[in-house]
């Protein structure tokens, strides 16, 4: 970054010490804006590429000291509660001040790469001890390709493992500016039939699966992700033709199911939003092991929850 | 675990702590008899007059005998250190039967006025006394009591020449004696003090063996093979040096109880046992004496005995007694061998409160070890705590101990560092009531008396600073107040009782010709121990934030809520709850925190304890808190983190229960910010939940490369805790960390219950 004003991003959210975003500890950065609206998604925050206004109605004490605030006017009384006009809130967060007991939040900060660097950088002695880093989640990193693979390169330069999770629906030349400059890269492959992966993400998967191919032939190390999501993802023929397709990719590390679940339901509410999976189970277990198993017997590797690398954690 | 021990375990489980009185009738009788004569030669005779008397038994299929009151799990009692908990423990109902409720209430009368607690209290200034009455520190002094315990049984004397290598080394030493040089009579008494104890010693295995032999004749089959074998080995241990495993067991288990049954006091601690008991089970496994398995089901016959040295239903439960695995060799080289990991296995099988085990780590532990040890803490309260030798050698050089011995030091208890050469002492400074003092002009909140200094009118302090230089001025008083009680106490200890069991463990004692009491060992320390840190560090911040910088509430506003317990100001209290926390890795707060813990540090540095008057040694000050983060909040008003009078305070450098938004990792950087190798311990307490490898990943990284001291864990979900006390009967053996030392869940108190289950809950 020569002189210039610093590249900035919107993220959502920064969190230390996860273990399920890529191998070793790590720090995983949110970043705000996805091309895709799968129906499972834990993260309905983390969709739109705008500041969102979310509403924590059980903290609300109805004192409506957050309308008057409202620029826009998009507040109102509602049954001893507020309301929310979605389409005139703009996220600004004057609101948020106003309210006492903590009812309303904006999700989605500009953040510069500086600060998330310094961020990321306090966890280094664990990320070295583990095999870990950081890691750019999303929503959809490529969507802010700039800020992505600056923080990436940021990263690196001081020494911290980088790994990126994409969808990979979106053009090569964004997606590829930022995979290149991370050390590994979490693909996630939600359906392999092309109208089946519509219906269930609002796009189509040509577009991805020729992008995987592509980081394949980069020769970046790559995990491809397969949500296992109960009637929608899950059949033998799916799994089979993901698990087949990703043994052609050159620089597959391995495959690693993950399994849905419906911890991100109340965040729909808060944004004003239905969930459209009801009230979906999450796998079991033992669905879970035969998934991880058949994988293996079709010639995957398979990761499942924490792990690392070999010869990435520090020794001594 | 093999059925016999199951069942042994059974037996453990479903007695119940009931007082004993036989070891207070035997050594009341003994002083009586001994009036007049010199105390040391008085404490002599009372321990063997209670070794030769006591019940000897063995219960049904034990192969490890050897028992400290006359029933199992029964509590004795050592009414010349104090009556004071006595006539409580009579109305709670620990008496078994109406005799001995008598028993008790004639022993305290007996003793009332003439015990070691009485006499303290009789010296002691009005103000001092005014302090501890308002919770400003608590010194263990009663039951449990430091003073008497907290010291290694020194198994390398007791397993390598055995008693009688005590005794002729005591005869030597006497017979070099001129009794006409200074301070000769003192030597002389003291090593025939050393001779009849070792005879004592010597009477009470051989009871223990004469009693299997009795047994032998009547039993039947195997029982009878096994009680012939258990006489064979109470011939020799402790009195000969050990030659096999199990004669090094069964010669530790009796030397450990001795000492227990001579004092009575807390934390009496077995060492480095998989380091001392390795030549032996290298060589019986050599030599086809012992099998693997065999050996692990005579180490969890240990584990499950160590339960039998209880105190009585709660408080007094955190008897702890510590077993440390793992760490360095004298040269710095990694010390894992197999039985580390055989006795993290037992650990793991027993399934028990006790005992405490510490697993040493340092850069060279292996990571299996520790991941090993991460899966064991799940199943048995948090045990083995873990301790970081790369903290704690740089602690023990700067007092004075050399490097090859530091590097074989031992947690004594729960958190203490120790070697051979040196007993401890503790007392607990209740860091939350100095900042209360602060809050108002010296003056207890509770009670209106004055406990410090007059440091003048917060409501008209202009800045911060005038905050923290009352602060700084009421530490002061508080830490020298506490100094002086420590000296009076170790003055009025001196001359009038003596431990001469103790005196043979502890290195310099048995040189000098000095009882450890009187600082006969080569070092001679009092630990001091800030509690609640975290409360002052988060009222600090509190106050620095919403009254001087952003001006929200004023001064006088925060001390009317205070004053009232928040009663009326849930407003106020909500602000104080969104300032800045310890423990989240926030520079605002974590650099209050240090400059507390700085500051606390120096003003115990300042201090020295001259137990041996000719080489004072240091008071050292830590960071941990047992239970007495409990006892002292309850004298404690409300403090400006938002807690309410009463409450209990946080514990050792752990944060505030309910305060954590940046996980585990963002705990560990705030903790690292506080300088380790200046404390003696630094305790850090977690809840933690998450897959074995990260969290073994976690617990390095905090011990070994950022200066961590120590950490204790329970790795448990809050819905568990919260079933097992709505149904405690589907949890009788659910283990939690409580504070240095594990309990059973379905025993604890509500209040602890509570604490436990609000403490910091994490996922990974």
């Amino acid at each position: 970054m020569a002189g210039g004003e610093e590249i900035r991003g919107l993220v959502f959210d920064l969190q230390r010490c996860c273990t399920h975003d890529g191998p070793g500890l790590r720090t995983t950065v949110f970043l705000k804006g996805c091309p895709l609206r799968c129906l499972w998604c834990d993260n309905p925050e983390s969709q739109r590429a705008a500041p969102e206004l979310m509403y924590f109605e059980e903290r609300c004490s109805g004192c409506g000291s957050c309308l008057p605030r409202c620029p826009r006017g998009a507040l109102e009384r509602r049954n001893g509660k507020i309301g929310i006009d979605r389409s005139a809130c703009d996220g600004c967060g004057e609101c948020v001040r106003a309210c006492a007991p903590g009812a309303l939040e904006v999700v989605g900060e500009r953040l510069g790469v500086r600060e998330v660097v310094e961020a990321a950088a306090r966890d280094l002695p664990f990320y070295r001890r583990s095999g870990g880093g950081v890691t750019l989640s999303g929503g959809e990193p490529s969507l802010q390709p700039e800020f992505a693979s600056e923080l990436l390169r940021e990263c690196r330069a001081r020494g911290i493992h980088t790994a990126v999770e994409t969808a990979g629906c979106r053009e090569w030349e964004a997606l590829s500016r930022v995979v290149r400059s991370a050390d590994l890269v979490l693909y996630d492959l939600k359906h392999m039939d092309g109208r089946r992966h519509e219906e269930l993400t609002g796009a189509p998967n040509g577009l991805i699966l020729e992008n995987l191919r592509r980081i394949g032939r980069m020769g970046i190390p790559v995990l491809v992700r397969v949500p296992i999501v109960p009637g929608l993802t899950d059949s033998e023929e799916n799994l089979r033709a993901a698990v087949e397709f990703c043994l052609e990719v050159d620089s597959l590390l391995g495959i690693e199911p993950l399994a849905y679940h419906p911890l991100g339901v109340p965040k729909y509410g808060r944004l004003g939003r239905e969930y459209p999976l009801g009230d979906l189970p999450p796998p079991g277990e033992e669905h879970l092991r035969r998934i991880a198993s058949e994988m293996e017997r079709w010639g995957a590797r398979v990761f499942r929850g924490y792990f690392s690398l070999p010869g990435s954690r520090s020794k001594g | 675990m093999e059925p016999r021990l199951e069942r042994l375990r059974e037996r453990y489980l479903e007695a119940k702590p009931r007082l004993c009185t036989e070891r207070a009738r035997l050594a009341t009788e003994a002083y009586r008899k001994t009036e007049g004569e010199p105390p040391i030669l008085r404490a002599a005779k009372v321990l063997k007059a209670v070794l030769e008397g006591m019940s000897v038994w063995i219960l049904e299929e034990e192969l490890l005998v050897g028992h400290w009151a006359s029933s199992l799990r029964g509590v004795p009692m050592w009414p010349e250190f104090g009556v004071d908990e006595f006539e409580n423990y009579v109305r709670s109902g620990f008496a078994p039967d109406e005799d001995t409720e008598r028993e008790v209430r004639e022993l305290s009368s007996y003793w009332e006025g003439r015990n070691y607690q009485d006499m303290v209290r009789a010296l002691l200034p009005e103000r001092i006394l005014a302090a501890r009455e308002a919770s400003v520190w608590y010194w263990h002094m009663g039951v449990p009591g430091s003073r008497r315990g907290r010291y290694l049984v020194n198994l390398p004397m007791v397993l390598g020449r055995g008693f009688s290598g005590a005794r002729r080394e005591a005869e030597e030493r006497l017979e070099r004696v001129d009794p006409e040089e200074p301070g000769g009579l003192g030597r002389q008494l003291f090593y025939k003090a050393a001779l009849l104890v070792c005879d004592a010693v010597k009477t009470f295995s051989s009871r223990y063996a004469a009693k299997a032999r009795e047994e032998a004749k009547e039993a039947e089959g195997e029982r009878g093979k096994e009680l012939e074998e258990i006489a064979g080995v109470c011939d020799l241990v402790p009195w000969e040096p050990a030659r096999t495993f199990r004669e090094a067991l069964q010669s530790t288990w009796f030397a450990f109880l001795i000492a227990n049954i001579e004092s009575g006091g807390d934390s009496i601690s077995f060492g480095r046992l998989d380091q001392l008991l390795y030549p032996y089970y290298l060589r019986d496994l050599k030599e086809g004496r012992l099998t693997r398995q065999g050996a692990l089901a005579l180490v969890e016959e240990l584990l499950l005995k160590c339960n039998e040295i209880t105190y009585a239903p709660f408080d007094l439960d955190s008897h702890v007694t510590g077993i440390t695995l793992g760490g360095q060799t004298e040269s710095g080289r990694d010390a894992t061998n197999e039985l580390t990991y055989l006795f993290l296995q037992a650990l793991e099988e027993v399934r028990m409160p006790k005992p405490q085990v510490s697993l040493r780590v340092h850069r060279g532990t292996p990571r299996e070890l520790l991941r090993r040890a991460v899966e064991v803490m799940r199943v048995s309260g948090g045990r083995p705590q873990l301790n970081s030798d790369e903290a704690i050698i740089p602690s023990l050089l700067r007092w004075g101990i050399p490097l090859k011995e530091a590097r074989t030091y031992s947690v004594d208890g729960c958190q203490h560092f120790t070697t051979y050469s040196r007993k401890d002492h503790s007392g607990w400074l209740n860091l939350a009531k100095v900042l209360e003092l602060a809050l108002n002009d010296g003056v207890d909140r509770f009670t209106g008396r004055r406990i410090g200094p007059p440091t003048g009118n917060p409501a008209g302090f202009a800045t911060f600073e005038e905050v923290m230089g009352a602060f700084r001025r009421q530490l002061e008083h508080c830490v020298k107040a506490m100094a002086e009680e420590s000296e009076l106490m170790d003055a009025a200890i001196r001359g009038t009782m003596c431990l001469p069991y103790a005196s043979l463990h502890v290195e310099g004692c048995m040189e000098r010709g000095k009882d450890v009491l009187e600082g006969g060992g080569r070092h001679n320390w009092t630990g001091m121990h800030g509690v609640g840190l975290a409360n002052v560090a988060n009222s600090l911040a509190a106050i620095k934030k919403l009254v001087f910088e952003e001006g929200r509430i004023s001064m006088r506003e925060l001390l009317e809520a205070l004053g009232r317990d928040f009663e009326g100001y849930e407003e106020l209290r909500r602000m104080l709850a969104e300032a800045p926390k310890w423990g989240n890795d926030d520079a605002y707060v974590d650099s209050l925190a240090a400059e507390v813990v700085n500051l606390f540090f120096d003003e115990v540095d300042r201090h020295f304890c001259h137990r041996n008057p000719e080489k004072p040694g240091p008071f050292t000050p830590g960071l941990h808190s047992l239970i007495f983060n409990v006892n002292l909040g309850l004298g404690t008003a409300a403090t400006p983190d938002g807690r309410r009078g009463g409450e209990p305070l946080t514990d050792g450098i752990s944060p505030s229960p309910g305060t954590l938004r940046a996980g585990p990792t963002a705990v560990f950087a705030s903790a690292a910010k506080l300088d380790h190798t200046r404390a003696y311990t630094a305790s850090l307490a977690l809840t933690v939940n998450g897959p074995v490898e990260a969290l073994t990943d976690l617990f390095r990284t905090y011990l070994t490369d950022m200066g961590g001291l120590h950490l204790h864990v329970n790795i448990l979900s809050p819905e568990i805790l919260l079933e097992a006390k709505e149904h405690p009967e589907r949890y009788r053996d659910l283990l939690v960390r409580v504070a240095g030392f594990s309990a059973r869940f379905v025993e604890l108190p509500e209040v602890l219950q509570d604490l436990v289950i609000k403490r910091v809950a994490l996922s990974l």
